[in-house]
């Protein structure tokens, strides 16, 4: 039996957008992490250091928003003492942590509904799934950045939020349509064959798992981003600001 | 998938993206042109410098108290038999509101008679010392000298007449021992017999001890005439005590001691006497005013120190407050407050800081350990419905200016080097960061010099906002006075 090569980076960077197929099968015989994770590392790096100008963009929108609703400057409030460089510089170094976290929580929940559908893939398996789907989007990030820095907007033109145009940060459904990404479905898409490929079941029964599981991620996105302005609504109903 | 479907997906993919992109660039510019703002301009809050008149105030809580406010207490414990008000009447000065039991005036009245005996015998004894000698009382000592002199003048005598019966035994002993030696040689000689020589033996032996008698004798009449010298000198000086008495320093210091004792015995009169008049005192009102408080009931014993009746004059109240020490320094004698109570809402009184405590205390606050000075606070009215011991809310106005250039607090922020400064507005939405020099601080605004009133300043500038940058503005409405 002629035993397959294991793809290198590279290939992996083409096929991913080409024969995802095959990258899938490559992480089904030989699940990698660490080449992955440093390649989505550099590239999340290089794309908060990008997104620099929308990351400010997104701060006045937040001032803005926050001024115009309540007559207190959120960011005022929040980034007491800290510097435009400073909070940059956090976030780069936070946003990282907080995406390896997310990866392994991730890995776990696909574990645990892969095992309540009687798949058969491990969690090395899927973990590097969950990190190859990572390198699909990051990529994809990377690419349409420039893009998105030239329309000169605080996030990415390519979310469903761009049909909502009079929608803004306050709202829970233009949150919701701006985490629903043109890369993140392709990530949801590519998710779902990995599903049915690594657990070996129905395709229906891998995409469906990959959509239901994404509603649960979008939610949860949607929610965490609104929050903030939620608990300011509160506060603001009850005379404390 | 064949190579052909693969293509038709890729352009379909594409496709989407440039309607997404298309949508946005849309989106952009509608939403740019809407809001008419520079672009990639900070959103900020902005204000306009005005010229108003800036009140500084202190807010502290205090309360109500009674400034002429009088309680009464008794000196001794007594019982209590009856309470002649009750709290919350009118009473008039010296009204009675108050009976005790018999006992402890009867006490003071007795202990009082004993004084008054006492200061009569100590009187009495200082009157003996000091009355002048009487004649008979000279003549006494005179006739104790004269005797006493008569007394030496006899012991003198019985000396004479003791040393010449001694001179004489002494001349008759040396007669005798002479005519011994003489017989001894007789005897030897034959010339006379034994019993002659003894006999005149005998004859030494007798005079011999008839020499020594009056030389007793001379000792005894000696030792008489020191005794009767004595004598004669206590005598004379009884009788020069009593013909100078004035002049004794003995007799001075007796005196002055029986003055004081007299001294001592009227001050005690005093005293209880005193302490009779306060505790007939004490059973009426010191003041006119109004029962405050009552310490005790009838039939209960009442100890000195414990407050019986609480008694004030509520057209006098006042407010005791606390200033927090920082603020202290701008508190002033004479400076106006407005005083509130939560309660009492629609209500308001005016009045003045009346006296400032000299030193602080230490006392424990809501944020720790801190030093306040107490402040006390007339009212201006005469007639309220405060009551003592409300809590009211005092708002001390420390400055009161007519005109002065204001900001809000919120626009005043400090450079890196501690600076304070403001970020303006220019017409163009730039921003020029401006040095400023802070004056009196009110509630939300304070008074600066540095910037012109109808200037547009940035509030709580975020840390977006830089010299030279473009802001888009959002201005908050503004109405009342400076405060």
């Amino acid at each position: 039996m002629q035993v397959k090569k294991p793809m290198n980076l590279f290939q992996k960077i083409i096929k991913i957008f080409v024969a995802p197929n095959e990258v899938l099968q490559d992480i089904k015989e030989s699940p990698r992490i660490l080449i992955p994770f440093f390649y989505v590392f550099v590239i999340t790096i290089l794309t908060t250091i990008l997104q620099k100008p929308m990351i400010e963009l997104q701060q006045q929108e937040i001032s803005y928003l926050s001024l115009e609703r309540y007559g207190v400057d959120m960011l005022s409030l929040s980034g007491k003492g800290l510097t435009n460089n400073q909070s940059f510089w956090i976030s780069l170094f936070s946003i990282p942590v907080g995406v390896w976290l997310g990866w392994l929580i991730s890995s776990v929940i696909l574990l645990m509904v892969s095992k309540i559908l009687k798949g058969k893939s491990t969690y090395k398996q899927l973990l590097s799934l969950v990190i190859h789907t990572a390198m699909l989007t990051s990529t994809l990030v990377l690419i349409v950045t420039p893009i998105d820095l030239f329309l000169g907007r605080s996030s990415t033109v390519f979310s469903l939020a761009v049909l909502y145009p009079g929608g803004n940060m306050t709202s829970f459904v233009y949150n919701l349509l701006s985490v629903m990404t043109l890369f993140s479905i392709w990530a949801v898409i590519f998710q779902g064959m990995g599903l049915y490929i690594l657990n070996e079941f129905s395709k229906k029964k891998g995409y469906i798992t990959a959509i239901f599981l994404y509603i649960g991620k979008i939610l949860f996105a949607a929610g965490a981003a609104s929050m903030t302005f939620w608990m300011f609504d509160i506060l603001y109903k009850q005379g404390i600001m | 998938m064949s190579k052909k479907q693969k293509i038709g997906v890729g352009i379909v993919i594409v496709c989407v993206f440039i309607i997404f992109v298309v949508i946005g660039w849309l989106n952009r510019t509608r939403v740019d042109n809407e809001r008419n703002v520079p672009k990639n301009a900070v959103s900020v809050q902005v204000d306009t410098v005005k010229e108003d008149k800036i009140i500084s105030k202190i807010k502290t809580k205090g309360i109500v108290e009674v400034r002429e406010k009088e309680a009464l207490y008794v000196n001794t414990p007594s019982t209590i038999k009856e309470v002649l008000v009750e709290v919350g009447d009118s009473v008039a000065k010296d009204q009675p509101l108050i009976v005790y039991d018999r006992k402890t005036m009867d006490d003071l009245e007795q202990q009082l008679k004993q004084a008054f005996i006492q200061l009569e015998i100590q009187e009495l004894a200082l009157k003996n010392l000091i009355l002048p000698s009487t004649d008979t009382d000279i003549e006494k000592a005179r006739l104790a000298v004269n005797q006493s002199e008569q007394g030496v003048q006899d012991a003198l005598s019985n000396l004479k007449q003791a040393e010449m019966n001694h001179n004489q035994s002494q001349r008759a002993l040396e007669e005798a021992k002479k005519e011994y030696k003489n017989n001894q040689v007789l005897f030897e000689q034959g010339a006379l017999s034994k019993v002659e020589v003894e006999q005149s033996y005998e004859q030494l032996q007798v005079l011999e001890e008839k020499l020594e008698a009056a030389f007793i004798q001379v000792q005894g009449a000696q030792r008489l005439i020191e005794n009767a010298k004595q004598q004669k000198k206590i005598a004379e000086k009884s009788l020069s005590d009593l013909l100078h008495k004035e002049n004794s320093p003995n007799y001075q210091t007796q005196v002055q001691t029986q003055k004081k004792q007299v001294e001592l015995q009227k001050l005690q009169i005093e005293h209880l006497q005193t302490q009779k008049e306060q505790y007939v005192q004490n059973t009426k009102s010191p003041i006119s005013g109004t029962v405050l408080k009552m310490g005790a009931e009838k039939g209960t014993v009442v100890n000195p120190g414990v407050p019986i009746i609480e008694i004030g004059d509520l057209s006098k109240i006042y407010i005791k407050a606390e200033i927090n020490e920082l603020d202290s320094i701008d508190i002033k004698e004479g400076q106006k407050v407005k005083i509130t109570n939560d309660a009492l809402e629609q209500i308001s009184y005016e009045g003045v800081v009346y006296k400032i405590s000299p030193i602080a205390t230490v006392k424990q606050g809501s944020m720790g350990v801190e030093s306040v000075v107490q402040v006390e606070i007339d009212l201006n009215e005469v007639e309220t419905i405060l009551k003592p011991g409300y809590s009211v809310e005092a708002e001390i106005i420390t400055k009161h200016q007519e005109k002065a250039t204001v900001i809000p607090i919120l626009a005043l922020i400090k450079d890196k080097d501690g600076t304070p400064i403001v970020y303006v507005m220019k017409e163009d939405y730039s921003v020029e960061k401006r040095e400023v020099k802070v004056g009196t601080y009110a509630d939300l605004y304070v008074e600066v010099e540095g910037v012109i009133p109808g200037e547009k300043i940035i509030i709580n500038p975020n840390t977006q906002v830089k010299e030279g940058g473009y802001v888009k503005p959002i201005e908050i409405k503004q109405s009342g006075d400076v405060q």
